[in-house]
């Protein structure tokens, strides 16, 4: 299966590369969006072939990320509406979809998706409950109860009139 | 070990480091890792790398008592102090509940006496300017600074700032130095105090007005003179970025009638947006641009005395003081009504980017 990205077909004068993805279907994507991820501007520089395979990435996580190079690539584009393009593109994913992104991201060098999942990821986290963030993160509570305590004594402070939520 | 299980650590590294400043309690209370990471000196230099530090401003207050009595109970009472901490950009902020101010000045202040500066958390001073040695931890804490003896600490490396003043036709004008932490700069305090004060302090005045340490000036000198110790209206200048002296701003101290005491406080290079933002009713203003000029005025010693500091000086402990505005681009005092709780006198502060 061939899957052409969101700009419609390209023009014959546009270089396309064909990524595939671990699940075995392949996306076509404008050599100027695939640049802008740095792993992949070295496959290109170093090899003549326009076919790249990305073992560790499947095909959901993968059509995402090449949308979000192809929407960053586009000049016509200007910086706020691709601003806006980010925040709808991270909104509303659930933890896990962003942690493949983020890891897709990771692989493929892509620094400001990255910042920008992270960020999103930060925004889930940053008003929750530390027993939320604990359980929705899989992290392993190795304070003792009396230390807990204490440390939530020492730091809450100054902020007391915030809301923390717990769904 | 990874800090969010799945992620690589410098993925979960980005996360944590894009998290607001006041969720940090809450997020050092997950694990310990994270609360190691968030301590660590790197960490806020990579948030202040990315851009993702706020500067925030803390102020140790003195907190008015409501059932006070007038009258002037200086020597009665140690100061107790609050601590306030301020976003200028977003107005938000919170108070430290009084136990834990209580506890903290009476483990650092034993005799109830001295100044109390703030720091960050022992590592930086607020009078260290520059680069990567503003990035503070969020614990904040009050320190005792010896008010004199061979004891006393060092201060923290200051620069200097110019008031000119004169004395009433008495001398002619005269250029005196005034220290002034160089950071301390874009947040402008003022109070007015009533009471006549007590004769020492006009010595203390003198010897401030001509430069001389205490111990230098005859105790039989040491008297209520009208004409002593009078301030002008000028004042220079110093912009702490560049450096450099503005030009003499003769009206500086436009109300000839009250004695004024300008404490300036900010970050070496920061511009704020301008407004009262303090959210409890404006004790502090922010100042758009520019360098601040420090000084205070004076009219005669019935109307006020010079203290080394805006800080250390409590005439009437307790009181409320009255709270201007200084206005850097017109060079005018506005006033400003403020809560009566947040109308104590601001004895140390500093401007954190966390």
């Amino acid at each position: 299966m061939v899957t052409t990205d969101e700009k419609g077909p390209l023009t014959a004068k546009k270089k396309s590369v064909i990524i595939r993805s671990c699940d075995g279907d392949e996306f076509l994507v404008s050599e100027s969006a695939a640049v802008l991820s740095t792993s992949l501007k070295k496959i290109l520089e170093e090899k003549e072939d326009r076919l790249i395979h990305l073992s560790d990435i499947d095909n959901k996580t993968l059509a995402m990320v090449i949308a979000y190079l192809s929407t960053h690539a586009d000049d016509g584009l200007s910086d706020d509406l691709k601003r806006s393009f980010d925040q709808e593109f991270v909104s509303g994913k659930e933890f896990d979809v962003l942690k493949y992104l983020v890891l897709a991201t990771d692989t493929l060098q892509v620094t400001c998706l990255c910042y920008t999942v992270a960020k999103k990821m930060a925004d889930i986290m940053k008003n929750k409950l530390v027993e939320w963030v604990r359980r929705e993160f899989d992290i392993q509570n190795d304070y003792t109860p009396e230390a807990e305590a204490e440390i939530r004594r020492l730091d809450a402070w100054a902020w007391d009139d915030r809301q923390l939520e717990d769904d | 070990m990874d800090l969010i299980p799945g992620l690589p650590f410098d993925v979960g590294l980005e996360c944590l480091v894009r998290i607001p400043h006041h969720y940090f309690s809450s997020v050092s209370s997950v694990c310990k890792s994270w609360k190691r990471q968030i301590q660590l000196p790197e960490f806020w230099r990579h948030r202040k790398s990315s851009g993702l530090t706020r500067k925030v401003v803390v102020l140790a207050q003195a907190r008015v008592d409501p059932t006070r009595e007038q009258g002037a109970k200086k020597y009665g009472a140690a100061p107790v102090y609050r601590l306030t901490v301020c976003e200028p950009e977003t107005g938000f902020g919170g108070t430290a509940p009084d136990s834990r101010v209580f506890r903290r000045v009476a483990d650092v202040l034993p005799g109830g006496r001295g100044r109390v500066e703030i720091s960050g958390d022992g590592r930086v001073g607020p009078g260290d300017v520059g680069g990567l040695e503003w990035c503070v931890h969020l614990r904040l804490y009050l320190r005792h600074v010896a008010a004199r003896g061979r004891h006393a600490r060092p201060p923290p490396p200051v620069l200097r700032v110019r008031v000119r003043f004169r004395s009433d036709g008495v001398r002619g004008g005269r250029a005196r130095r005034r220290e002034v932490r160089p950071e301390i700069r874009d947040v402008v305090r003022r109070g007015e105090r009533r009471v006549v004060p007590p004769a020492r302090h006009v010595g203390r005045a003198r010897r401030i007005q001509r430069g001389l340490p205490r111990r230098e000036i005859p105790r039989h000198q040491r008297v209520r003179d009208e004409r002593s110790g009078r301030f002008g209206t000028s004042a220079e200048s110093l912009d702490v970025a560049t450096r450099r002296w503005g030009p003499v701003q003769e009206d500086f101290w436009m109300r000839p009638r009250v004695r004024e005491t300008a404490r300036t406080m900010g970050a070496g290079s920061c511009s704020w947006r301008a407004g009262p933002t303090w959210r409890s009713g404006g004790i502090v203003r922010v100042a758009s641009r520019g360098g601040a000029a420090v000084g205070r005025e004076k009219h005669g010693v019935r109307d006020g005395v010079a203290g080394e500091t805006a800080g250390d000086w409590i005439e009437r402990f307790g009181a409320p003081y009255k709270t201007y505005l200084l206005d850097l681009k017109r060079c005018k005092w506005e006033k400003v009504e403020a809560d009566e709780e947040f109308s104590g006198h601001v004895q140390s502060g500093c401007c954190l980017e966390l």
